[in-house]
């Protein structure tokens, strides 16, 4: 177990060049952080390596598992941040 | 004397955009030759007023004419896309500052924004030679008004794009060496385009399962014509000892830029993208990318249009060769990240100042 290799996404690489699974994390990444209003442009992936935890906890459980990803219990949906909520 | 075919029409655009509006390039080696589909021959034309009509002169005739203006030219280019000149076209459609990097091997990737409001309203400018016997004029201050992609089927992809200019006009174009043939078009099959967005369901591939119909995506810049000031830089042309000197324009503001973008997919047993629609869903990093030969590995020659957020504006429902088809309809929203609402990427081998 403490040799155990943490599985990384490298989106620090042009996507033609990413494949098919972490081609899919990319641009759902992107999907999280864009989709928020305004775009949070802090969990963009373009650049980053990421574990596999931390791109589960970006995408939260159903995205994970639709990438096959590992997903820990307990572990929630990333909430859609919009202007209306930071002015309440 | 010889006459001659309209097919026989040579166009030449400036490799890269003027250093500053209306300042031409005077070298052959700073142009390139340009296929296109459509062949137009130009000679400019001039605004007059007479005295035609008015009280005192006589006659509902006139009596007097004054030379006032140079008129835009307006220059069409279309033809299959390729990732050499149509690519810097696309890329001068944004307008916004150029990044080149190596994607791997000899692929290179230029990248480039919409012009960021910061900047400016003035698009980047190029330089035009269109010779066709003695219609031989060279145009300064030509800018892209529109550039449109568009693919049916697996159809070669398509690119049409709207020069205009700003009267800037030389003749003869005085240019020496100029190049006797296009660069090497190296042709973007259609069956290699990439067409995607993304949205809560994950990147919805619309070359996958009964793939997609057609697809268009266009940028319209909503060119201000007309634009006159009192000091505009002036032609001179000189024939039988006259000497007449009609103003251009010493710029081509952009307007209100239009972004247009549409996929028509048959309809099948259950309809997402309509559900996406009427819940307002957020798609991400729509991708419209035809693209072509290999340069090295996976990474083939392209050029593309982002629409980094969207929403669907509408679907109609059509028909396409007896099959039921649903044309979406997309609005491109504004990226803060990009500043505008749309971007473009040629990928070739071009290592640099390819803009």
């Amino acid at each position: 177990m403490a040799n155990e290799t943490v599985k990384t996404f490298d989106f620090n690489q042009d996507p033609m060049l990413m494949d098919p699974v972490t081609y899919g994390a990319y641009y759902a990444i992107r999907h999280v952080a864009l989709a928020q209003e305004p775009v949070n442009e802090s969990i963009l992936p373009d650049g980053k390596i990421m574990t596999e935890a931390q791109v589960a906890e970006l995408l939260g459980p159903t995205k994970a598992k639709g990438l096959g990803l590992t997903v820990t219990p307990g572990m929630k949906e990333p909430v859609k941040k919009s202007v209306a909520d930071k002015e309440a | 004397m010889a006459t001659f075919l309209l097919n026989d029409v040579e166009l030449w655009v400036s490799k890269l955009p003027e250093t500053a509006f209306n300042t031409h390039y005077t070298a052959g080696a700073e142009f390139e030759k340009v296929r296109s589909s459509q062949p137009v021959s130009l000679m400019p034309n001039f605004d007059f007023t007479t005295d035609a009509g008015k009280p005192g002169n006589g006659s509902e005739f006139a009596t007097q004419r004054c030379l006032v203006n140079t008129q835009h030219p307006t220059i069409p280019v279309q033809d299959e896309v390729n990732a050499e000149m149509a690519g810097r076209l696309l890329l001068r459609s944004l307008g916004g500052t150029v990044t080149a990097a190596n994607v791997t091997g000899s692929a290179y990737k230029h990248t480039c924004p919409m012009l960021p409001k910061a900047s400016g309203l003035q698009l980047p400018s190029m330089t035009v030679i269109d010779k066709l016997g003695a219609a031989d004029f060279l145009y300064g201050g030509v800018v892209v008004e529109r550039f449109k992609l568009s693919q049916n089927r697996a159809d070669a992809p398509l690119f049409e794009c709207d020069l205009v200019g700003s009267g800037k006009a030389i003749t003869p174009n005085g240019v020496t060496s100029l190049p006797a043939t296009p660069s090497v078009i190296s042709c973007l099959d259609g069956n290699y385009t990439i067409l995607q967005w993304t949205d809560a369901g994950g990147a919805q591939d619309f070359t996958a399962g009964e793939g997609f119909r057609a697809w268009s995506i266009e940028i319209v810049n909503n060119s201000k014509l007309n634009d006159k000031l009192a000091g505009d830089p002036t032609n001179s042309y000189t024939y039988e000892t006259v000497t007449v000197t009609p103003p251009y324009r010493r710029r081509i503001y952009r307007g209100a830029r239009v972004v247009n973008a549409q996929i028509t997919i048959p309809l099948q047993a259950t309809k997402p993208q309509w559900e996406k629609y009427v819940i307002g869903q957020d798609i991400t990093d729509v991708i419209f990318k035809p693209r072509g030969p290999i340069i090295t590995g996976a990474v083939r020659q392209s050029l593309a249009y982002f629409i980094p957020k969207a929403k669907i504006a509408s679907i109609t429902m059509g028909e396409e060769d007896g099959d039921a088809v649903q044309t979406i309809t997309l609005e491109a929203m504004y990226d803060s990240v990009s500043l505008g609402a749309v971007t473009g990427e040629v990928v070739n081998t071009t290592t640099t100042n390819f803009k």
